[in-house]
């Protein structure tokens, strides 16, 4: 429907059987010169012939109540089937409240009586019943963009299995969107708008964080953003990430908070089962960088047992020959308990570097990993006659991460090194470790004196499947940097001004690592 | 040399008594086997490196040498090839916990005594040890019956040198002296001479003496 402007007539359609009123009132609404165009209908059989041009046609319907063979509330109720938004104006001469109310109820605008005065005052009538009817038609159309809006915004929140909340810091009470409700695990509607409802919804162990992060971004005015669980009503464990602002007002109070939470378990339990993965990885990585010095750490095993068996052999005779002294048997037993603890020692550094399961981050000392992880390699160090030495740092602290894993990345490290100088002179293949203690950080540089890492590879070093050895399975680095950044460090590789394969890795010291 | 036991008994002997050269970098090795030797009677020198060995070895002293294939620096195979083309010929035996079969092969072509690894059975390493010792001391018997006989080859004459290479030829006494221009009672009598000389009982065992001095 087009709305009327001050310059077009106004169409209107008139149903009457009865020709005195038509003209009567045809006559008040001619009286207003060029203003209304009336088409009048005598009977059902007229008004139902124009009825599938109402829409089109029409501005305003003006019906009487009593026609011949059917009422002014048929008129309405055909009227709204087929077009809503036209105004329907019923004029009677009957009045009564009964039938007032009915017209009314079904959707009449307005209800004139047909007395002179009245009739007079109609085309008054019909341009506030216009106006009227544009500010509602403007209304519910304003209306419906909001609600349109808000279930797009609804759509979009659930796509994203996000959802909105709102804080009346002044009144306390907090709004949900439906989708916030989902994600806490609780019909729409169902939350009753209180802080204390919403903190028994997230895990107790998550919660005394969640309440200082909010306060700390009331203080500091800044966007506050937190992960943690909700525990549903049937126990199960969801991660969300809330994200919220405070506004102030002239006064700097806060008044309210608004923000959104996202439900990222699918995301944590991708993560999980990442880490997973990459730990299954590690240890078959692990026990294939372990079948290769195997049988080194079998001959570092050898010497002590060797040793052992000299020194029963020798005790032995000496007392078969009644020459054992006490002093002498001591000293022997001594000598042998020695060695059994060596060997014990180099079955330790293979266990403790085959297990299979992560560990707990433990306090650990950078520097005795360093010395463990290249006691697996003597073997190799010596048979490549690569010298390793080890420059340690004063005061490291002892730091919180998994000594397997870095461990390993140490060994894999060093096993490169290794491989790397097979190319240069004996005397000239020196592996060195510095451990240097930074701000916040250890750093852990490995460097070699091989022949460096070529300028077209030096950004795919890290790169799955990429390796320039021939029996390399290219994942050595790739899992060495992902174990890396899992402690929350970083791996980087460069090449040194005087040649050679410098890698390098720092570990954050945790605010409890203790010097 | 880190540790040298001498017990009295050999002093007197004018030959030095065997010596056993434990050539290990691990000083655990070095102490228990030094440790198990001395208790079987035996003496023992023991070195933490093959340089250091070579800088004390004195080729005169008997014995044999234990050695490890894995040390820093020279390696055991080195020290062994070192010692062969220096002519050095002092039994070896190989004790290693790094051998593998090449290495074994290449090391039991320069003439080691045995190839074991570690850990050996104590009884083994005494037993192989006992006999590299006593190579090494029908080495050095045979070495002194030659260096003997050399000396006493030193003192023929020009003639005499002569007539044994021609005796140990197979010649008569009769062709050897038409061959010297001299009677053959002259030849039987320098061969009479040479007989005592070189303490031998017939012209056999004379030809057999020269051809071990290289005069054959």
């Amino acid at each position: 429907m087009t709305l009327p402007t001050a310059h077009s007539r106004i169409r209107v359609l008139y149903i009457d059987d009865s020709r005195f009123d038509r003209e009567l009132v045809c006559d008040a609404l001619e009286l207003e010169a060029g203003g209304f165009v009336v088409t009048e209908a005598s009977s059902r059989a007229q008004f139902e012939a124009g009825l599938d041009r109402l829409q089109t046609d029409f501005d305003l319907v003006l019906t009487d109540f009593n026609i011949l063979g059917f009422t002014g509330l048929h008129v309405l109720h055909a009227v709204r089937e087929r077009c809503d938004e036209l105004p329907v104006i019923v004029v009677t001469g009957t009045g009564s409240e009964e039938i007032a109310v009915a017209a009314m109820k079904a959707g009449a605008s307005d209800y004139v009586i047909k007395t002179p005065q009245h009739i007079r005052r109609l085309p008054n009538t019909i341009h506030n019943v216009l106006l009227q009817h544009q500010a509602v038609i403007q209304s519910a159309r304003a209306s419906a963009e909001v609600r349109q809006a808000r279930e797009r915004l609804e759509l979009a929140l659930n796509a994203g299995h996000m959802g909105a909340f709102d804080w009346d810091l002044g009144t306390g009470s907090i709004v949900w969107s439906d989708g916030h409700a989902r994600i806490c695990g609780m019909q729409p509607g169902d939350f009753d708008g209180r802080f204390e409802t919403f903190k028994r919804l997230v895990d107790p162990d998550d919660l005394p964080a969640l309440e200082r992060r909010v306060q700390e971004c009331l203080q500091q005015r800044s966007t506050c953003e937190h992960e943690y669980r909700i525990i549903w009503p049937d126990k199960s464990v969801h991660w969300v990430v809330g994200r919220g602002q405070f506004e102030y007002d002239a006064q700097g109070n806060a008044t309210r908070m608004a923000g959104l939470i996202m439900d990222v378990t699918p995301r944590r339990e991708a993560e999980e089962a990442t880490r997973s993965l990459q730990s299954q990885l590690a240890h078959v990585l692990r026990v294939n960088l372990l079948s290769h010095i195997a049988s080194g750490l079998a001959h570092e095993i050898n010497q002590p047992l060797s040793a052992i068996s000299n020194f029963v052999g020798a005790a032995l005779r000496l007392q078969e020959d009644g020459r054992l002294s006490t002093e002498r048997g001591r000293e022997i037993l001594r000598e042998i308990a020695s060695q059994a603890h060596r060997a014990g020692e180099i079955v330790r550094r293979l266990r403790d570097f085959i297990r299979g399961k992560p560990a707990v981050p433990v306090p650990t000392d950078v520097n005795a990993m360093i010395s463990d992880a290249l006691g697996i390699l003597t073997h190799e160090l010596f048979h490549s006659r690569v010298k390793a030495t080890l420059h340690a740092g004063a005061r490291i602290p002892r730091l919180h991460v998994d000594a397997v894993q870095i461990q390993q990345v140490l060994v894999n490290l060093f096993q490169n090194a290794i491989d790397a100088m097979q190319e240069v002179p004996a005397d000239l293949r020196k592996l060195t470790i510095n451990t240097v203690p930074s701000i916040g950080q250890v750093i852990i540089r490995v460097s070699d004196t091989g022949k460096g890492i070529s300028p077209e590879n030096l950004p795919r070093v890290f790169d799955s499947f990429y390796s320039t050895k021939n029996h390399g399975l290219g994942m050595g680095l790739n899992i060495s940097r992902s174990i890396i950044e899992s402690h929350g460090g970083s791996l980087t590789a460069s090449n040194s001004p005087e040649g050679g394969a410098v890698f390098e890795f720092v570990l954050p010291i945790e605010e409890n690592d203790a010097h | 040399m880190t540790n040298t036991t001498s017990p009295t008994s050999h002093a007197e002997s004018t030959v030095p008594a065997p010596r056993i050269f434990i050539v290990d970098d691990d000083p655990a090795i070095r102490k228990s086997l030094g440790m198990m030797l001395q208790a079987h009677g035996l003496l023992t020198s023991e070195f933490a490196s093959a340089d250091e060995f070579l800088a004390k070895y004195d080729t005169s002293q008997p014995g044999c040498i234990v050695l490890d294939l894995r040390m820093p620096g020279m390696t055991g195979e080195e020290l062994l090839k070192t010692l062969r083309q220096g002519g050095a010929e002092i039994p070896v035996v190989i004790l290693t916990g790094h051998g593998d079969v090449p290495v074994a092969v290449r090391t039991m072509k320069l003439g080691i005594v045995d190839f074991l690894q570690k850990p050996a059975e104590h009884q083994t390493v005494i037993d192989t040890v006992q006999l590299a010792l006593r190579k090494d001391a029908e080495r050095r018997l045979e070495e002194a019956e030659h260096q003997k006989l050399l000396k006493r080859m030193s003192r023929l004459t020009p003639r005499e040198r002569e007539l044994i290479s021609m005796l140990a030829a197979g010649k008569t006494s009769k062709e050897i002296a038409s061959a010297l221009t001299v009677s053959v009672k002259t030849v039987d009598n320098h061969r009479a001479h040479l007989l005592a000389k070189l303490d031998a009982s017939n012209v056999a065992e004379l030809a057999a003496l020269a051809v071990r001095a290289g005069l054959g």
